[in-house]
């Protein structure tokens, strides 16, 4: 039986953290992700967990990172100028494989931007947030429902790859009151992914010691096993290291664990990595994400009522990209592709780069206005 | 040094626009406009201004106005006070090589921000002014609670205050922790002026802008700033919360010379209980609870406690 409630993005994202097992929240207050920390500070204190807001956003990631190194699913939520503050420590995250949950509620940018508008232009940020070598694994929740099962699924993700894991809504979608449909919480349950665990003697316990492509194995805190975490380059046991193979080994292994798996494997889960809306027979192919693929279900439906054609392509897991699919869709559909996305083209770059091509059209808005169905109809139609 | 300013009477005093417009988007009632034409209006110096994110900036720029009549900087959450910090160095720097075309001018650097700017995510950037001791003053519009954000607790917000992240239910009373006292922290740099100012003590408040204006090196100023949507009060009674706030001394008036002198500038003549000041406002309103009324005498305890210490560090002098 699944569950059918009335909530919002912002509320529901909250609510799946703490379905899926997280049991401390560290943030601080900006708008528009503002109602995650609310919501998680009333559930989080009545399931036994921890929710504290904190002095600003640097302590309030931080703060999640000393509870997930203690072995419990964490979580932060913020907008865009709280990522780039938090950038240092998503990089920590990175390095030390420290999984990690950040819940990105995009809006307008750069800077203070538009604190109260709806944007996508954190799709950049989200794949390169902070300095150095790194492979980042980031969700994109395109409807109400999504807002609760890709956070579910981003914990588990994190959980599964030692890693931050992006899930990134839009104002748009964090505000939007409306029905949503929930799995059953058992099937929920039945899915939590748990990070690995050594159970072996404390004596043997080399936390980094894994092979090329896999994540670190990180025992929780307070267990009797000693080990060494920090931002520097680490050997097996996780202290500092500057040599030279060590350190190579190091990146190659932190981009391989998600990229080079993802390829190999085809998506870092079981879990549908994008959706194909009536993308059949189409000849014409959207390309959108976030709450602009809500417009797109309409101009689809709109266009084909008019005789065109058209279809969609929503990615869900933006990065890494769902490339194979990608290149496909390049193939298949030619110059007949159009992508829309609230911001300057930062995902159209992923997509040229994929189908080495740039013959596709964009619609690109970056001032703080959705984009209408009406919009999409009569770009497409320019295009036949 | 420039010229003191005289301030004729509170009628024009209140009602001079020069620096700063009425024509804003704050909340009906909000004491911040108030404050701000106070320590505006307070001086002739030439102003460079600048103000963190939060309701004042919002509110007080809406393209295509402005209310500032003087030169005004808006800059991230936490850098009021650096970015008033680094035009006031350039401004010494230009001074010293001699390109200033008006060096004679009196010029100072106001910096504005609200309790979450300064109590929290900007404390570190405050400090540091202080610490290097900028010729500037910062001001924090206090008014105990993240207000353009949602009312989430800040670490100004007073213990018992439901706010969105301290919500008072059947099991909390809302806000656990004492506010932190910026002012004594701020002072504890030895910078030469500190002091904790109301808008309705507007004498008071001119007499510390404009010595705070005066005096070389740092200053740091503490506005109360009562909330009307998030204190939960009439509009119409900002001045009456403001009145009932200083004469209960749950925000006591008094200044701090360089990190020692203190004195003490204002003392109610008919002191009001503090059960007054909470029961004025909605987001005290379940201390009246029989299982949180406890909470009330606590707060009166506190604030005794604390008049007592600040009259004995006065007596004391150090």
């Amino acid at each position: 039986m699944a569950r059918e409630v009335i909530s919002t993005g912002n509320e529901l994202a909250a609510k799946a953290a703490i379905e899926a097992g997280a049991r401390f929240f560290g943030g601080y207050p900006i708008t528009p992700s503002s109602e995650v920390m609310h919501v998680s500070s009333d559930l989080l204190p009545k399931v036994g967990g921890v929710a504290i807001q904190m002095e600003d956003e640097i302590a309030g990631i931080s703060s999640a990172l000393g509870a997930s190194m203690s072995g419990v699913k964490a979580f932060t939520a913020t907008s865009g100028p709280g990522i780039s503050l938090k950038a240092e420590q998503i990089g920590l995250g990175f390095i030390a494989e420290i999984p990690l949950v950040i819940i990105n509620v995009m809006r307008g940018g750069p800077s203070t931007g538009l604190p109260t508008r709806v944007s996508q232009a954190d799709i950049g940020q989200a794949q390169y947030p902070t300095h150095g070598d790194y492979a980042s694994v980031t969700l994109c929740a395109g409807s109400l429902t999504e807002c609760y099962t890709q956070t579910v699924r981003a914990f588990n993700l994190a959980e599964k790859y030692m890693t931050p894991v992006f899930i990134l809504l839009d104002e748009t979608i964090g505000h939007m009151h409306g029905k949503a449909i929930l799995p059953d919480i058992e099937e929920v349950e039945a899915g939590i992914v748990n990070r690995a665990t050594f159970n072996g003697d404390p004596k043997d316990y080399k936390p980094y010691d894994v092979p090329m492509n896999k994540p670190a194995v990180l025992n929780p805190m307070f267990k009797g096993y000693r080990y060494h975490v920090t931002g520097l380059h680490h050997g097996a046991e996780g202290f500092p290291t500057e040599d030279a193979a060590q350190c190579e080994f190091n990146i190659e292994r932190l981009v391989g664990k998600i990229n080079t798996v993802a390829a190999q494997e085809n998506g870092l889960d079981d879990l549908p990595d994008y959706e194909e809306y009536m993308l059949d027979d189409a000849e014409i192919c959207i390309i959108a994400y976030g709450s602009i693929g809500l417009g797109a279900y309409e101009a689809v439906q709109k266009l084909r009522a008019q005789g065109i054609k058209a279809g969609m392509f929503r990615p869900i897991l933006l990065w890494p990209s769902p490339a194979k699919k990608l290149a496909e869709i390049g193939k298949k559909f030619k110059d007949k592709i159009f992508v829309t996305e609230l911001n300057m083209g930062q995902y159209s770059k992923e997509i040229e780069r994929i189908i080495k091509r740039d013959d596709f059209t964009t619609l690109n808005k970056a001032n703080g206005r959705p984009i209408a169905p009406a919009e999409m109809v009569e770009k497409v139609k320019e295009m036949m | 040094m420039g010229e003191v300013k005289k301030i004729k009477n509170l009628k024009e005093f209140s009602t001079s626009a020069d620096r700063f417009e009425g024509a804003n988007l704050l909340c009906p009632g909000c004491a911040h406009s108030i404050i701000v034409r106070e320590v505006l209006n307070a001086t002739n110096d030439d102003l460079i201004l600048a103000s963190s994110t939060g309701c004042l900036e919002v509110c007080t720029a809406v393209y295509p106005y402005t209310s500032w009549d003087a030169s005004w900087i808006h800059i991230g959450f936490e850098n009021g006070s650096t970015a008033v910090a680094g035009a006031e160095a350039m401004y010494q720097a230009l001074k010293k090589k001699g390109r200033l075309k008006q060096p004679d001018r009196s010029t100072k650097f106001v910096a504005f921000g609200g309790d979450g700017a300064s109590y929290d995510i900007g404390f570190q950037w405050i400090s540091g002014c202080m610490e290097r001791g900028h010729d500037m003053m910062y001001i924090v519009l206090d008014n105990e609670v993240y207000a353009n954000t949602g009312g989430q607790r800040s670490s100004a917000t007073p213990i018992g205050a439901s706010a969105t992240t301290s919500p008072a239910g059947r099991k909390s009373y809302g806000e656990k922790k004492n506010k932190k006292d910026m002012v004594a922290i701020m002072a504890a740099h030895n910078i030469p002026y500190s002091a904790q100012v109301a808008p309705n003590k507007w004498k008071d408040m001119v007499k510390k802008i404009q010595h705070g204006l005066n005096v070389e090196g740092p200053v740091f100023i503490n506005a109360m700033s009562p909330c009307t949507t998030e204190w939960k009060f009439d509009p119409k009674d900002t001045m009456m919360i403001s009145d009932l706030a200083t004469d209960s001394l749950v925000f006591p008036l008094y200044e701090i010379i360089d990190g020692h002198e203190l004195n003490i500038t204002y003392r109610p003549k008919h002191k009001v209980p503090v059960e007054e000041y909470l029961a004025a406002q909605g987001r005290f309103k379940h201390l009246f609870k029989a299982e949180y009324k406890h909470m009330i005498k606590e707060w009166q305890d506190r604030v005794d406690a604390t008049w007592e210490s600040l009259q004995r560090r006065e007596e004391a002098r150090v």
